[in-house]
Order: structure tokens, then C-alpha cells, then sequence
């Protein structure tokens, strides 16, 4: 007697499994056209081929993907290859690295605010690849320079983790000094 | 006098325990599919994932990345060991800044972009 209704209910279920599996399995935001001018009027006489932007973006957005990758191992390779192990044998030599273990920390932080800030960024140039350009040109150019500033602070985020970088070294170069000084009066004592 | 009752009637996932669990495998394995997509999405994953159709050029060039063995971990922390590491901390440091630097504003400039604005 209920064999047909629940037969109907899987099937109905293994439909709107489908039916939701399918656009979220595309793995990026699929939001169209969502984007807000804060003031159209100020860009009244904008022009462009839609299709060569579009073109150009995609572009841009194809060399920003190798780039994410290549600077995220970069940052990967500094902070667990390079400044955690030099950190671990200053522990380990029960010397005072305190000030490298400090900026090690730092640069790790900076690194989680790169990882928000481009994941910001890259699902703006999402929306801005699928939104429509043709009927909307005013709209789609704010939503480029949205997304221009969100790479300008992906941009700013880099340039903190160089600066970063940049101190750690010179506190590296620091307790180098430091250790050859004590090791020159441990020789000098003996 | 002996009152008849009724058997009560069986709930219908009792009576096709096969359909009833086809049912909550599908609505168990969408729960789980939508937790990883969300996990996919929000730990930065998707932004490194170069397996996407259209990203064939970009994957192999990435997959030319050799191996990074980097600063020894174990070990006496001497002059010697010192010096190698500075070597590889300013090699690393070189190769982060050459591809860091192509992350500026201006490939999005309105020139660039053949865009003009009055």
C-alpha cells in the first residue's frame, strides 16, 4: 500500500539531492550581477568591450591562481621550513631566540590575514566573471574597482609579510653576531 | 468477553526498511557533501585548488615546484649551520618578493583593461 509513495519520496529526494549537489559541487560562489554602485552617477560616460574586459579578467584571474599557489608555498617553505626550524634549534641549544620566535609568530598572523584577504578578493573577481557586463556597464565598473580594492589590500598584505620577513632576518643576522661574540670569549677564556 | 483490538498500523520505513534506507544514505551523504564544500570554500582551499577544467597550463607549471627541504632541524647551531641558513632564508626571501611584486593594482587599471571612463 505506501510502496509507491515512498518509492516517490527517495526519488523525489535523489531529484533535489541532484538538484543541490550540482551547484555547490561547482566550488565557487555562483552569485550573478549582485553588484551595488555607490554612486552610478559618478560614472556616467564609462565604455568598454565587454567581451575583451571579460577576456582580460579572466586572464588576470587565471595568473593570479599560479601566483596564490607559488606565493603560498613561498610563505609555506619561510615559515615551516625555514623560521620554525631555525627557532627549534635555538630552543633546543637553550639559546635566546626570543625575539626570532616573536616575529616568526608575527609573520604566521600576517599569513592568516593574507589567506581572509585573498579569499575576499577572488570571490569578488568571482562575481565580477559572472556578472552581466552588457546591460549594466556603470555597475560592473564599480565592481571592478571593488575588486581592484581588495587586491590593492592583498597587495599591502604582502608587502606587511616582506617588511616581516625583512625584520627577522636582521634579527637572525643580530643573534648570529651575539653567538660569535660569545664564542670568541669562550675561546679567548680558555 | 474478550475485547479484539486492532493491530496498530507498522510506521511505512518500518515496512520497506531498503527504500527507507536508500532515503538516508542520500540525505546523510548530501549533509556531508555540503559540509566539505563549505569547508572547501571557506579554508582558503578553493583559492590553491588548480585542478579546476581550464587551469591545465597553470597546474603544470605549478607542478615544476621542486621539493623544499629547507633549514635542517636537528643539529649544533654553529657558525657553519648559521651561514647555510642565511643562504637559503635570502634565496627564499628573493623567490617570495619576484612573485609577490605581481600582485599589484595595476593589471586591473582602466588602460589595461581597455576601459575609459569620461
Amino acid at each position: 500500500m505506501f510502496r509507491v509513495p515512498a518509492l516517490l519520496i527517495t526519488l523525489a529526494l535523489l531529484v533535489a539531492a541532484s538538484f543541490i549537489a550540482a551547484p555547490i559541487s561547482r566550488a565557487v560562489t555562483t552569485e550573478q550581477g549582485q553588484l551595488k554602485p555607490d554612486d552610478s552617477s559618478l560614472y556616467n560616460l564609462v565604455s568598454m568591450d565587454c567581451l575583451d574586459v571579460k577576456f582580460k579578467l579572466n586572464e588576470v584571474h587565471r595568473q593570479d591562481k599560479l601566483l596564490r599557489v607559488t606565493v603560498g608555498q613561498g610563505y609555506d617553505n619561510m615559515s615551516s621550513h625555514l623560521m620554525a626550524r631555525l627557532n627549534a634549534r635555538i630552543v633546543e641549544s637553550r639559546l635566546d631566540g626570543a625575539e626570532l620566535i616573536k616575529i616568526a609568530a608575527e609573520f604566521e598572523d600576517a599569513r592568516e590575514k593574507f589567506r581572509d584577504d585573498y579569499t575576499k578578493y577572488d570571490d569578488s573577481f568571482v562575481v565580477l566573471l559572472k556578472s552581466d557586463c552588457q546591460s549594466q556597464i556603470q555597475t560592473y565598473y564599480v565592481g571592478i574597482q571593488n575588486t581592484k580594492q581588495l587586491r590593492a589590500t592583498v597587495y599591502e598584505d604582502i608587502r606587511a609579510l616582506d617588511q616581516i620577513m625583512q625584520r627577522y632576518y636582521e634579527a637572525f643576522t643580530d643573534f648570529r653576531n651575539t653567538l660569535s661574540d660569545e664564542e670568541k670569549k669562550k675561546v679567548n677564556n680558555e | 468477553m474478550s475485547e479484539e483490538t486492532s493491530p496498530t498500523p507498522k510506521k511505512t520505513w518500518i515496512k520497506f526498511p531498503f527504500v527507507a534506507l536508500i532515503a538516508a544514505s542520500i540525505a546523510v551523504a548530501l549533509g556531508l557533501v555540503m559540509v566539505s564544500m563549505y569547508l572547501y570554500n571557506m579554508s582558503g582551499a578553493a583559492q590553491l585548488d588548480l585542478s579546476l577544467p581550464g587551469l591545465q597550463e597553470e597546474r603544470l607549471r605549478a607542478q615544476q615546484v621542486k621539493r623544499y627541504d629547507g633549514f635542517n632541524a636537528t643539529g649544533k647551531l654553529d657558525e657553519e649551520s648559521l651561514k647555510q641558513f642565511d643562504e637559503l632564508y635570502k634565496k627564499q626571501k628573493a623567490d617570495i618578493n619576484r612573485d609577490g611584486k605581481e600582485f599589484d593594482v595595476t593589471v586591473l587599471n582602466n588602460d589595461k583593461l581597455g576601459i575609459s571612463v569620461e
